[in-house]
Order: C-alpha cells, then sequence, then structure tokens
C-alpha cells in the first residue's frame, strides 16, 4: 500500500513536471489553430461564423468559406505574433478601404496565398513609412497574390518569396524585400515603384508601364541576379536601377536575358550611392559610412535594348566611380534614343566592357550616338558592331577607348570622335561614317591593322573595305585577312568573333566584328534574312518583257516605298497579299471585304505595314499553325507604349512576335513564350 | 561574263548550266544559234527572269549596254540584291549601301558555258515552226549538267529580226521540279550608270 502510494506520488510529481512544461511551452509559444472565415463582409464582422479578426489572433492557417467575389473590408492592423498562413482561395478580396494603417504585421513567417487585396494605404511617418499591407520581421511568401490600387503595400524585412502574383497601379513601391528575394513570374505593372531588393533572384517577370522606375537593387549582402524579364514603358526613373556599392566585398549582380524596351528614363542605370546621398544633403556620417562600402561587379548579358530614351545613356547608364566594373557580353542595342550623350552606352567613370556587342540605329542628341566614355571612364569594345546610329558628336565618343575587333560603319555620325588621350583601336573596320571615321583622334591611336574607308584616321591609310549584307568582310577581300593573328587570340577578342565563330587561323584573321559570315541559324533570325519572288513575280510570254519595279533602301529591309510581295496599292488588290500570308499560316477572322479594305489603306490603318513585315518575317517557313491577322495586328496596336505603325520603318519586331505568339496561344490554347516555336 | 550572253551567262553564274553530250537537229539548232548570236551583239539588252526551284522562286531583272555595262537586280519587290558592273569596276547593293570593288576576272574561258555550247550538246528532238506575225518557234529536250544535272522541255521564241524573244523550260534540276522563263527586249532607251 504504502509502495502504491510513494509511486502515485512519483506520478503525480511527474504529472505536474510534465504540465508544467507544457504549460511553459505554451506561454511560451502563442495559440496556433487553424480557422476558416466564414463572416465575409468585413474583418469584425459580428454573428455567427468566423471572422478574420478571430481567425488572425487564433494564428496558423486561414482559410476562407466565401462566396466567389466577395470583398472583405478591413477596419483595424493585426500584430501577428506567430507563424500564419492566409489562404484565400482565389475567391476573396480584402479591402482596406483607403484608411492609412499597416494591415498586418508579422512577427515570423508569413505567407499569402491566392488572395486579393485592395486599397491599403502606409502610415508616412516622422521616421519613415510603414507599408499599407504587410510589415514582416520573418520570412514572407507571396504566392499569386494580387495587389492593386495601395500605397506602399509591402516591406518585407526578411527573406522574400513571390511567385505568381501581381501588383498593378499601387501606389508608392509595390515591393520592397530587404532580405533574401526569390521573385518569379510576377507581374508589376502601372505602379510608381515596382520593387525595390538587395540580394537574390528576379526571373521571368514583367515590368510594364511603372511611373518612377521599375527595379532598384542596393544593399547586397549577397549575389544579386535579374533574368529573363521585361522591362517596358517605364517612365520617370530608369527600368533597372542598382547601386554602384555593395555591403560585402566580392558581390555581382548578374543581368541577364532581360528585354527593355520603350522606357523614357534609360533602362538600365548604375549609381553611386555616395553622390546621391550628397545630393539628398544626408549627414556626413551616413556618407562616410557609404564610401567605406565595397565595389560591386556588374555583369550583364544577352539582354535587349531596344527603343530605350533618356538624357545619358538610354540603355545603360553608369557611375562606375564605386564599383568593380560592367561587363556586358551579347547585349543588342537598337534604337535607343538619348536627348543628351550616348545613345546606347554611357560610363561617367571606371571600366565597363563591351563584347559581341549589336549596336544598331541609336541616336543621341549629344556626344556618342551609341557609345560614350565620360572623362574618368575607360569602355573596352571588342567583337561588336556599331552601325547606322546617329547624331551626336561621334557614333563611339568620349574619353578612354579600346577598340580591337570591331566594326564602325554607316553611322550619321563620326565613327570615333575622341576628346582624351588614351584611347586605341585594333583589328578594326570604319566605313562610310559622316561625315568622316575620324574626328580629333591623334596620331597612335589607330594600332597595327586597321581598316578605314577615308583619310581621317591618322596613320590609316584610306582603303574600301567590301562588306556584305552583314557588315561581314567579302571572302577574298583584304579586310577578311589583314587582321592581326595575335590580338584575334589574346584579351578581348579571345579567338572568337561576334557570333563566337572561331578565330583560328594561326597566320591571321579578319579585321571588324566578323571573322565569316556568321552560321545559317544565326543569320536566318535576323530581319535580313533574303526574300524570295512569289507568284506576283512571275509572267507568260504574252507579258513578256517589263522593267522592274522602283525600289529604294537596302536588301532585305524594304523601304517604305518599295511595294513588297502582294503589298496592295491603291490599284493593286490585296488578293496575293492574302494568298501570300495564308502560305505562311495567317488567315483571318473579319469579313475579306473589311480585311481588303484595310490593307489597301496605309494612311488610316497599320495593315499595310505590319503585313509587309509580317511577310518578311515568316518568310520562308512559316507559322506551325494558323494565326488570324486581325488578332495580331490587334495585339500588336495594344502592345503598351506602341504607336500603331503607318509604315514598315515604325514596326517594333519585337513587339510583333510577341502579337504574332499571343495570338497563336489564344488561338490554339498554347502557353508558347518564343517566337521560334510557333514557327515551322 | 562580259563576253557572253547576259542571260545564259547569269544561269551559267548560277550554275544551272553544264555541258552535256549528245545530238541536235540541223536546222532548228542553227536556228537558235543564229539568234543567241544576235542577241550577243545587240547593243542593249534588257531580260526579265524568272526561275523557280523546288519551292524557291527568284526573279532577275538584267540590263547590259555592250561594251562593259551590266546591272543585276534581284527580287526587287522584295528588295533583293543589285549589282552593277561598269568595265572593270562593280558596285553591289548591301545592307552597308553601295560596295565598290574590282569586277572579277569571270569564270576561266574553259570553264566558260555558253547556250551555244548547251545547245549544241544537249538538244534533242528540237522542231521549228514559223508563226503568222513572222516570229519562230524552237522547242525540244534539252539537258546539260553543272552543279546538279538538269533535263526538261525548252521552247524559245525567235522574233522576226532572228534576236530570242521569249525562252521557257520546264524539267528538273537535281530531281527538283525547275521552271524557269524569260522575256528579253532591245528596245534600249536605258542607261547603266555607277550609283550615287
Amino acid at each position: 500500500m504504502t509502495s502504491r502510494i510513494t509511486t502515485l506520488r512519483v506520478m503525480t510529481a511527474h504529472l505536474q513536471v510534465i504540465g508544467f512544461v507544457l504549460l511553459a511551452l505554451c506561454a511560451a509559444r502563442p495559440a496556433v489553430a487553424d480557422a476558416t472565415v466564414t463572416a465575409c463582409a468585413s474583418d469584425k464582422q459580428t454573428g455567427a461564423g468566423t471572422n478574420l479578426a478571430q481567425a488572425l489572433a487564433a494564428g496558423g492557417v486561414i482559410f476562407f468559406r466565401c462566396p466567389a467575389g466577395s470583398v472583405i473590408r478591413i477596419s483595424d492592423h493585426y500584430d501577428l505574433p506567430g507563424p500564419v498562413r492566409i489562404d484565400g482561395g482565389g475567391t476573396v478580396t480584402l479591402d482596406g478601404g483607403g484608411v492609412a494603417r499597416t494591415f498586418l504585421t508579422a512577427r515570423q513567417n508569413i505567407i499569402l496565398r491566392r488572395i486579393t487585396l485592395k486599397g491599403f494605404a502606409r502610415i508616412h511617418g516622422r521616421l519613415g513609412n510603414l507599408p499599407g499591407i504587410l510589415l514582416a520581421f520573418g520570412d514572407a511568401e507571396l504566392d499569386a497574390v494580387s495587389v492593386g490600387s495601395s500605397d506602399g503595400p509591402f516591406d518585407l524585412l526578411h527573406k522574400g518569396t513571390v511567385s505568381g502574383s501581381s501588383f498593378i497601379g499601387n501606389t508608392g513601391v509595390a515591393l520592397k524585400v530587404s532580405g533574401a528575394a526569390s521573385i518569379t513570374g510576377s507581374r508589376f505593372i502601372g505602379n510608381e515603384e515596382a520593387l525595390f531588393m538587395g540580394e537574390g533572384s528576379l526571373r521571368n517577370c514583367n515590368f510594364q508601364n511603372n511611373s518612377k522606375g521599375a527595379v532598384r537593387i542596393s544593399g547586397l549582402d549577397a549575389a544579386a541576379e535579374i533574368m529573363h524579364s521585361t522591362f517596358t514603358g517605364t517612365r520617370g526613373g530608369p527600368a533597372l536601377a542598382m547601386a554602384s556599392q555593395a555591403r560585402l566585398a566580392g558581390l555581382s549582380v548578374n543581368v541577364r536575358a532581360n528585354q527593355f524596351t520603350d522606357n523614357a528614363a534609360g533602362a538600365v542605370q548604375v549609381f553611386d550611392s555616395v553622390a546621391e546621398a550628397r545630393g539628398f544633403n544626408l549627414p556626413a556620417a551616413t556618407i562616410n559610412a557609404l564610401l567605406r562600402l565595397p565595389p560591386a561587379r556588374f555583369a550583364l548579358s544577352y539582354n535587349r535594348f531596344s527603343g530605350n530614351g533618356g538624357d545619358r545613356g538610354a540603355a545603360i547608364n553608369a557611375d562606375l566611380t564605386r564599383a568593380a566594373g560592367l561587363a556586358s557580353t551579347g547585349d543588342i542595342f537598337t534604337g535607343n534614343t538619348s536627348t543628351g550623350d550616348a545613345g546606347g552606352v554611357f560610363a561617367t567613370a571606371g571600366a565597363l566592357t563591351l563584347t559581341h556587342a549589336v549596336l544598331r540605329g541609336n541616336r543621341a542628341a549629344g556626344r556618342g550616338a551609341a557609345i560614350m566614355a565620360g572623362p574618368a571612364a575607360q569602355i573596352s569594345v571588342s567583337n561588336s558592331l556599331v552601325i547606322g546610329n546617329s547624331g551626336g558628336d561621334g557614333a563611339i565618343a568620349g574619353g578612354a577607348i579600346t577598340l580591337a575587333n570591331v566594326t564602325v560603319a554607316q553611322n550619321s555620325a563620326a565613327g570615333l570622335s575622341l576628346v582624351a588621350p588614351g584611347s586605341r583601336v585594333v583589328n578594326s573596320i570604319f566605313a562610310g561614317n559622316q561625315p568622316a571615321n575620324c574626328v580629333r583622334v591623334a596620331a597612335g591611336v589607330f594600332q597595327g591593322r586597321n581598316a578605314v574607308s577615308d583619310a581621317s584616321c591618322p596613320g590609316v591609310a584610306p582603303s574600301q573595305p567590301a562588306l556584305d549584307t552583314f557588315f561581314v568582310p567579302e571572302p577574298g577581300s583584304a579586310a577578311a585577312r589583314d587582321g592581326d593573328a595575335a590580338v584575334c587570340r589574346a584579351t578581348p577578342v579571345n579567338g572568337v568573333d561576334l557570333t563566337f565563330q572561331a578565330r583560328h587561323d594561326p597566320a591571321g584573321c579578319a579585321l571588324g566584328a566578323f571573322e565569316r559570315a556568321p552560321a545559317a541559324k544565326l543569320s536566318s533570325r535576323t530581319d535580313r534574312r533574303e526574300a524570295h519572288a512569289d507568284a506576283a513575280d512571275d509572267f507568260t510570254e504574252r507579258d513578256g518583257y517589263h522593267p522592274p519595279p522602283l525600289t529604294t533602301g537596302s536588301p532585305g529591309n524594304p523601304s517604305p516605298g518599295t511595294p513588297s510581295p502582294g503589298i496592295p496599292t491603291p490599284d493593286q488588290p490585296s488578293a496575293d497579299t492574302l494568298a501570300a500570308l495564308r502560305g505562311l499560316g495567317v488567315d483571318f477572322s473579319v469579313p475579306d471585304r473589311d480585311l481588303r479594305e484595310w490593307l489597301a489603306n496605309s494612311e488610316f490603318t497599320p495593315y499595310p505595314a505590319i503585313t509587309t513585315v509580317l511577310l518578311n518575317l515568316l518568310r520562308p517557313k512559316g507559322l506551325r499553325d494558323l494565326v488570324f491577322l486581325d488578332v495580331i495586328v490587334f495585339n500588336y496596336e495594344h502592345a503598351p507604349g506602341v504607336r500603331s505603325p503607318r509604315e514598315v520603318r515604325d514596326v517594333n519586331l519585337d513587339v510583333l512576335e510577341a502579337a504574332i505568339v499571343e495570338g497563336y496561344n489564344t488561338r490554339h490554347g498554347t502557353a508558347v513564350r518564343a517566337f521560334a516555336e510557333v514557327m515551322r | 561574263m562580259r563576253a557572253r550572253s547576259a542571260a545564259l551567262s547569269f544561269l551559267a553564274a548560277l550554275g544551272v548550266l553544264g555541258l552535256v553530250q549528245g545530238t541536235a537537229r540541223a536546222a532548228p539548232l542553227d536556228s537558235l544559234l543564229a539568234a543567241i548570236a544576235a542577241e550577243e551583239t545587240a547593243p542593249a539588252e534588257r531580260v526579265r527572269l524568272f526561275m523557280k526551284r523546288g519551292n524557291v522562286a527568284d526573279v532577275y531583272y538584267i540590263d547590259r549596254i555592250r561594251p562593259g555595262r551590266l546591272r543585276v537586280l534581284k527580287n526587287p519587290r522584295q528588295n533583293g540584291l543589285e549589282m552593277i558592273v561598269i568595265d572593270d569596276r562593280q558596285w553591289l547593293r548591301t545592307a552597308s549601301g553601295w560596295n565598290a570593288a574590282p569586277a572579277p576576272t569571270g569564270t576561266a574561258p574553259q570553264a566558260a558555258l555558253s547556250l551555244s555550247a548547251v545547245l549544241k550538246n544537249g538538244l534533242t528532238g528540237a522542231v521549228e515552226r514559223t508563226e503568222p506575225d513572222g516570229s519562230r518557234i524552237v522547242e525540244g529536250e534539252v539537258s546539260w549538267s553543272a552543279a546538279s544535272a538538269c533535263k526538261g522541255k525548252l521552247r524559245v521564241r525567235i522574233e522576226a529580226g532572228g534576236r530570242p524573244f521569249f525562252l521557257d523550260f520546264d524539267g528538273d534540276c537535281a530531281s527538283k521540279p525547275t521552271v524557269f522563263h524569260q522575256a528579253m527586249s532591245y528596245a534600249g532607251g536605258f542607261s547603266i550608270d555607277p550609283p550615287n
């Protein structure tokens, strides 16, 4: 008996200890319980069911059992001490009603999923602003979240993971991530500023029409990457702004395979935080702290910059004073325009290298139609093509510039215009630049072997380099064999040409960007593929001889005055056009008569211009499956920032390809992303 | 190139024509050879040539002013290539504008191919008839080989003045269906000048 009593006492004592431990655990951690919100009108709705306030108080996983389209009005802010997951199930909208408050403060991890939020406003305080929707101290994840018409909605202070989400029409910064960011497959449209982030990854996102800038990267604690994203129609600030310094040494930002189109205040900017702080009159202590930050390195590759604007460096404007350099590889710069210097690329200071670049059709009112080096910058260009740029004092202009195996041709600006010593040109071609190939170029700049089509470059006898349609030296020409093989083998040419074809002849190599004509696969992707004749060019014996139609412009690039196959003119019916389109996989969903009228009306419809480019684009293979012409034109005209074209030269090839892909997906229920995938 | 018939020399340059052994009936062949000789002495000639091999079609406009001036325009509606040759200088219109270069010296004489040679060696079963307007039509089978073997029906209309007026071929080259026809004019009234 005594033994049993002793045993009971021991057991009781154990139970008391266990109970104490459980009690302590409960006290240490808030209650976590799943909840389903069934009160679907407001967060503090009284009556039957569970409202959102009760669910948030419980924490854990919160679901909603509400009718589709339910809008729950939010009337308070909620401090969430424990982890929370809020899953709207795709049916619920939370509406902040425009009242300035921080809806959620998450002390631990938080996940928002399949939910729409609107009408939240941030708090503007003396010491800073607090976000309108979420201030997250722990990890935060946004999955399929739609956020609109809110003010400064998110401030994620730790790790931020965002996927499949939309940020549309928000003021302030739509999303701030201070910790490691992982942002994929999301859209940022019509916000003031889209995204502030530090280290981490941004992939497959779409930034459109943000009015004060799109993405700003600063305060790196680790590397950052921006990949496979599109930046279109940004106004009021650059599409992608990056601070030139990091918090730790040796860090880099990789910007790869993105498209920057029609951004009015520049596409990519590397800014100097110190200069910015001085501009804001920040305290000396702050500026001194910034001065001690280590430099960051920037690697851009295979991006496309087209139609961007700005007052300096419309595509890239880099102040590399405190950076570890910027290297651009395989980037394409077309049709960018600066109201000041550098239609394409500008470096204020520091080292910038461009390799395997194409700079075409850029324009600057100031110096450097394509490239401009500031007085403290060193720019190296190799294996690159600089063609058809206009305006400005020099296609390539400024201070210390090194060119190796570069072709500078047909620019409506001097090929090279220098204002400072320290430049070097080797193995390069300067042809047909107007008014001259060189301006203010000192003796000794052109070294080794080069080809220059006039006598304006000191030390180089004029010669006429024979270039084909791709600006490749004609086989057998002097330019095709006169290059210095040692230069071709060495950095930065590295034994390859613009398209990475080997320069393997030990005895010599080609001058300029190309060692030989690019491979068929590559050349077929350009807009200069050879167009063949069609049935409209055939004739009979009865027809006999007729002189050729008048042509203007360059081969492969139909000029506005050049009739293209079947393109209707007032006296030419559009039957041939429709047949040619049909053969290439393009039909139409509107009445035949309407379409013929549109095709014959280049003054008031975009059809003639778009159809001309479309025919050239699709030849010879055509589309894999049919796409409606009127849908393509509709998609084109409704692309952000695009003017309805009336002339061939106004048709944006990238936009047209996207319009075709969109029309293809809409019609066939596919999810094709690349234009090449819809081609036969 | 400049020593040969504009149209046929262009075909030769394209690698279409070549020599094979064969026989031809004398009278139609003589008419054709005389017509070709007359064509080659015309002071000015304009040729419109449409060629389709497989699914690929091209049209050429070839102007010649003897001596020494030639202009070739390929697929002008598609804004294709243009070449001008004046004596020993040639210009090729490319995307970068006009490129000037010395004119190539041409194919070596032994490899040069003339329509005359093709017809002498490759025309078979030729017949000739006179049309009411005085023109004559010569038809027959022709075959040749160069870069590829070609065989098909040839039909040539010779104007009353003795020069070829229209030529038509329908057959196969390298097992691909091939047609070409060309119309000639000797009216003159045009010039061939260096590009600006």
